[in-house]
């Protein structure tokens, strides 16, 4: 049997005394979708802070894609395929909101040490953040600073800067944290579409803090 | 607000440009020198705000890349080799080595720390300076000639130096225009406002800051090589860490993370001192609380104060 896209053996974190992440195994397949559920501080934004490389683990390996990825530093776990979103939004607000998804395309376009072309004019940059933004829904808002964009607007573009990346695995961290209940569950499946038009091969990881999946169907 | 601010750039140019007519005409030689002066620092405060204001590290070191740059000129002066050829490539190269050398271990740190060490580092080359009996020691030395460029631009006329000085300063400000705008300065730029999701999507960004880092430092090495050359003199102490806190005084006071700012600062900054200074030795008595407001009520700087200047600086 092929071996999972993601492989979590023993993973522990502690904060001091605090066992944060206390000997975590799982596995994601290529395709497979994964919902970690859990009441505030059960640790899901710490254990998806070590699988994106943003958080040392004192313990365990992570093996992604097949190679042991543990030791990797956030941005280099990027361009293997593995991006996530931010629980608390994290985006650029002075940029427009087209400018912070072409970032995540350019992060992805090669060396950005090009000091001559000025980068609003590559189209190689520009449509591909285009089509994602119309993806979640943000077409209309592409020439709006990202600052001034409303809150459930901002988490939009937070899924968009991580689908714009092209991943393998997209770590969703409470992506419908914040929004309203009413437009959580269209929301999510908006979510899944974004996630499965981008590869034909995508796993998600999903955390709600308190409510269960609501589409359950991705 | 695109033109009008087109047309405040042009008259500025204009302004800076014609001086050395005025000058002439004015029988008054001296505003020659002051703006060419002016100039000069210019050139240093607007490499500077690349790393300052663009990429949002406060480096407080930017007098040692001047220094080094002087140095680069007067050291091989001082052994019979004039030619700018060689002094001004040397300055160049040495600067950015050295900031190569210092951002590759500062940037490793942030905020207070990141600001300290480039601090220690320069005070430590200043040290360095004043310490080097052969070349002077804390007397400096006499620059014998000013650089050579084989008889073709002589910087003995003062108004040839001038545009020399004006070239490079527009030159440096076109180059600068296009890198903020291409992919390195949008890294730098991003960098500045979310680290952390910079990492997240993909950039391993401690080499794009360490890049601007070098390119900062080159600029105030140049700055530097004009600056002997300006004064025909090299003192260590255009390393001294007050030398630092002016440079930065003018970005912030011409307007932080905006490309004309830092010339308007040094404008403001050096015509400032030179007024004052006729009254009063504590002239920064008055420069002091000038500051203040402008960073209390001009969030852009004077650069923010200009018609048609409001847009996202390009």
């Amino acid at each position: 049997m092929a071996e999972p896209l993601l492989a979590v053996r023993g993973l522990t974190k502690r904060f001091g005394g605090l066992v944060a992440t206390d000997r975590v195994d799982l596995e994601v397949a290529d395709g497979e979708t994964l919902a970690v559920i859990g009441p505030n501080g059960a640790g899901k934004t710490t254990l998806i802070g070590q699988l994106s490389g943003d958080l040392v683990p004192d313990a365990g390996t992570i093996r992604f894609a097949g190679e042991d990825v543990t030791a990797l530093p956030a941005p280099t776990r990027s361009q293997r395929g593995l991006a996530r979103s931010f629980q608390i939004t994290s985006i650029f607000p002075e940029f427009t909101a087209l400018d912070n998804v072409a970032l995540a395309v350019q992060a992805h376009a090669g060396h950005s040490f090009r000091f001559w072309t000025p980068a609003r004019a590559e189209r190689a940059l520009r449509e591909p953040a285009r089509a994602t933004l119309e993806q979640v829904g943000l077409g209309a808002r592409a020439a709006v600073a990202a600052g001034t964009l409303a809150h459930g607007e901002q988490r939009q573009l937070e899924i968009a800067m991580a689908l714009a990346t092209r991943p393998r695995l997209l770590l969703l961290d409470e992506p419908v944290a914040g929004r309203e209940p009413t437009s959580r569950s269209a929301w999510c499946s908006c979510c899944a579409r974004c996630a499965a038009a981008t590869r034909s091969s995508w796993s998600s990881t999903i955390w709600t803090s308190s409510s269960r999946w609501p589409t359950g169907s991705a | 607000m695109r033109s009008a601010r087109a047309l405040t750039l042009v008259a500025g140019f204009l302004v800076l440009g014609l001086v050395p007519v005025v000058a002439a005409l004015a029988n008054q030689p001296f505003y020659l020198d002051l703006f060419r002066r002016i100039m000069i620092f210019a050139i240093a405060a607007v490499s500077l705000d690349l790393i300052l204001g663009f990429g949002g590290m406060v480096s407080f070191g930017h007098a040692a890349y001047l220094g080094i740059g002087a140095y680069a000129v007067a050291i091989p002066a001082f052994y019979g080799i004039h030619s700018g050829l060689v002094q001004w490539p040397l300055a160049l190269a040495l600067s950015g080595l050295a900031a190569l050398a210092i951002g590759a271990v500062s940037l490793r740190t942030s905020g207070v720390s990141f600001i300290m060490i480039t601090l220690a580092f320069a005070q430590m080359l200043y040290y360095l300076g004043i310490s080097i009996n052969a070349w002077g020691a804390d007397d400096g030395m006499r620059l014998a000639r000013r650089s050579q460029f084989g008889g073709v631009v002589d910087l003995a006329n003062a108004y040839v130096f001038y545009y020399v000085v004006f070239g490079v300063l527009v030159a440096l400000l076109w180059l600068g225009h296009r890198l903020i705008h291409a992919r390195f300065g949008v890294v730098i730029r991003a960098a500045k406002s979310n680290e952390p999701r910079m990492r997240a999507i993909g950039f391993a960004t401690f080499r794009y800051k360490l890049a601007a880092f070098v390119i900062a430092g080159a600029g105030g090495g140049l700055a530097g090589a004009l600056l002997t050359n300006q004064t025909e003199y090299l003192t260590p102490s255009y390393m001294h860490w007050t030398r630092s806190g002016d440079i930065m005084v003018m970005v912030i006071l011409g307007g932080m993370g905006t490309l004309y700012g830092p010339v308007l600062g040094a404008v403001a900054f050096l015509l400032l001192e030179d007024i004052l200074s006729a009254w009063t030795v504590h002239w920064q008595v008055v420069l002091g609380p000038l500051l203040v407001l402008v960073v209390l009520y001009a969030r852009r700087g004077l650069y923010g104060l200009l018609p048609g200047a409001g847009a996202r600086d390009g």
